[in-house]
């Protein structure tokens, strides 16, 4: 999937900040922090009155004290500005990947082999010799990242020249896609796995009702927590798709990969997804509140008040997965040798969602930046939330979907804690650089490390200790 | 819209106006819970019973024996 750039959003402003609430001056001499010019010239201005006012302080003690404290509670706002959001993305995050560990180490489904492979990884990895495998593997990242690149500048080609109806009906359609078609495959398993009956009514009354409301809570409005709770839930089932279809080493080299691109795409001057926020900010247009998941539900207040015709319903849902959009039309190809039961309209299928789902990945990376034109947003602290792109959820909760498939919870645990401290330190940098960063990098980094060190020297050694009951 | 800007009388129509949706939804629960609830009892009880029939209407068909 494309790395969309998953940045996280601080989007606190420092112009329009409220008041803090802790004076150390005088109530009068600081106003806000943008406003402190004005305090320190409105005290200046009625102390030049002098002896007729009372209780008035010398001007010019004032104005240094003023900026001091300003600066001061700069700081400590910034900080547990930044603390209160990184635990607001903590939560999803875990909520994300507890999902899908759940439900790969009891539905067996997701982590079989049945010889099933995305036609983006067309090279086996069950070959004769480790160098093959390791040839396979390299060329099967290559040809994913390629795919992934090419939907990028596609996405920002269309948003350059306008083509918003393409867009948006490409994001419909993923969404749709994914809300019914995995979903069905999702409970198909889960009902499987715990041997329950169940007959197509009651099914197709749940599917129906799950799609409908998730279309309606992504696309269109819906209580904030129903959005974000659907939006983890489409997060989950994505992870869960890659891990199943994506063989071993393929897996961790595209996470590596992603990472590296996600970076570059961002951050370098020629990135897609930097032309993309550089060119939705010239527009004074919000980028693709679809494919984020956002930790508030800011804009819903100002919606009919701007002049963004097209946007009020895209502004509304705040993430989605793109519907596979036959943007990659690719010839039906064989799999594999043995069907397993999978007839190629299913296979077409497969391809479809999985195609756009190649291109949600990187509009998933949409830079979520606060163009400056936005109306002012006059409300406290609480309603400025942090943005995370889907595709950050998707990755995190793969990486940690693999850790607990082939290693057991000491790997998971560890995968898990390096992930979050990740996003701990990448929140740490949006706090200090306030712009859009990429998401991936330092998390999946962190994962990949503890993930290999941890299956290859700390589990033997626990092992061992075990074996021989011997307590440390 | 702006919830602020309204007038009182407009605001009070809207609020009617959503009642009247919360209540017509809350049938509508009821009526579901009822009619799948009393669906997927006899449902479950009766499948095994039914034969070729149940298992046509199964989207997952239970190993073992019922």
């Amino acid at each position: 999937m494309a790395n969309n750039a998953e940045d996280i959003e601080n989007s606190m402003e420092t112009n329009v900040s409220p008041e803090p609430t802790q004076q150390p001056q005088e109530p009068g001499g600081v106003r806000a922090r943008s406003r402190g010019g004005d305090g320190g010239g409105g005290g200046g201005g009625s102390n030049g009155s002098g002896p007729e006012q009372n209780g008035q302080p010398p001007a010019a003690a004032r104005p240094p004290r003023v900026v001091e404290a300003e600066e001061d509670e700069d700081e400590e706002l910034t900080l547990k500005y930044g603390a209160k959001h990184v635990i607001m993305l903590f939560v999803p995050v875990t909520l994300c990947m507890v999902v899908v560990v759940a439900t790969i180490k009891s539905v067996s489904f997701y982590t079989q082999n049945d010889g099933q492979r995305l036609i983006y990884t067309p090279f086996p990895e069950d070959t004769d010799t480790v160098g093959q495998r390791a040839v396979n593997s390299i060329l099967n990242a290559t040809i994913m990242i390629t795919v992934i690149i090419v939907m990028t500048l596609v996405l920002v080609l269309l948003y350059k020249y306008r083509c918003y109806k393409v867009i948006q009906g490409w994001l419909f359609l993923s969404s749709l896609l994914l809300l019914f078609f995995f979903s069905y495959i999702y409970l198909k398993e889960v009902f499987k796995t715990y041997n329950v009956a169940m007959d197509y009514f009651t099914l197709a009354v749940i599917i129906w009702n799950f799609g409908v409301v998730g279309m309606m809570c992504i696309h269109w409005k819906g209580p904030l927590r129903l959005q974000q709770a659907y939006l983890i839930m489409i997060s989950a089932l994505m992870a869960l798709v890659f891990i199943k279809y994506l063989p071993e080493w393929t897996a961790w080299l595209i996470l590596a990969v992603i990472s590296v691109y996600d970076l570059l795409a961002v951050l370098c001057p020629k990135g897609p997804l930097r032309i993309l926020v550089e060119t939705a900010q010239e527009r004074n247009e919000p980028i693709f509140p679809a494919l984020i998941y956002s930790s508030t539900m800011v804009w819903l207040v100002n919606m009919a008040d701007t002049e963004w015709p097209k946007r009020n319903s895209t502004e509304a849902a705040t993430a989605q997965q793109e519907a596979p959009e036959g943007v990659t039309s690719p010839a039906p190809s064989v799999l594999s040798q043995d069907d397993g039961g999978f007839n190629p309209s299913w296979v077409n299928q497969q391809q479809h969602q999985l195609g756009p789902i190649q291109s949600t990945e990187d509009t998933r990376r949409e830079i979520q930046q606060m163009p400056s034109a936005r109306p002012p947003v006059d409300d406290d602290d609480e309603e400025r939330g942090v943005k995370l792109g889907l595709g950050d959820f998707i990755f995190y909760s793969m990486l940690v979907g693999k850790a607990s498939a082939s290693g057991d919870w000491n790997t998971t645990l560890a995968c898990f804690v390096a992930i979050l401290i990740g996003l701990c330190l990448t929140l740490l940098l949006l706090a200090i650089f306030k712009k859009a960063l990429p998401a991936l990098p330092i998390s999946i980094f962190f994962g990949l490390v503890f993930y290999f060190a941890t299956d290859n020297l700390v589990q033997p050694f626990m092992d061992r200790l075990a074996l021989h009951q011997f307590y440390i | 819209m702006n919830l602020e800007r309204l007038p009182n009388e407009e605001k009070l129509s809207l609020c009617r106006k959503y009642y009247l949706d919360v209540k017509r939804s809350a049938l509508g629960l009821l009526l579901w819970t009822a009619v799948l609830t009393t669906w997927i009892t006899i449902f479950q009880h009766f499948r095994a019973e039914w034969g070729e029939v149940g298992d046509y209407l199964s989207f997952t068909i239970p190993l073992g024996i019922p």
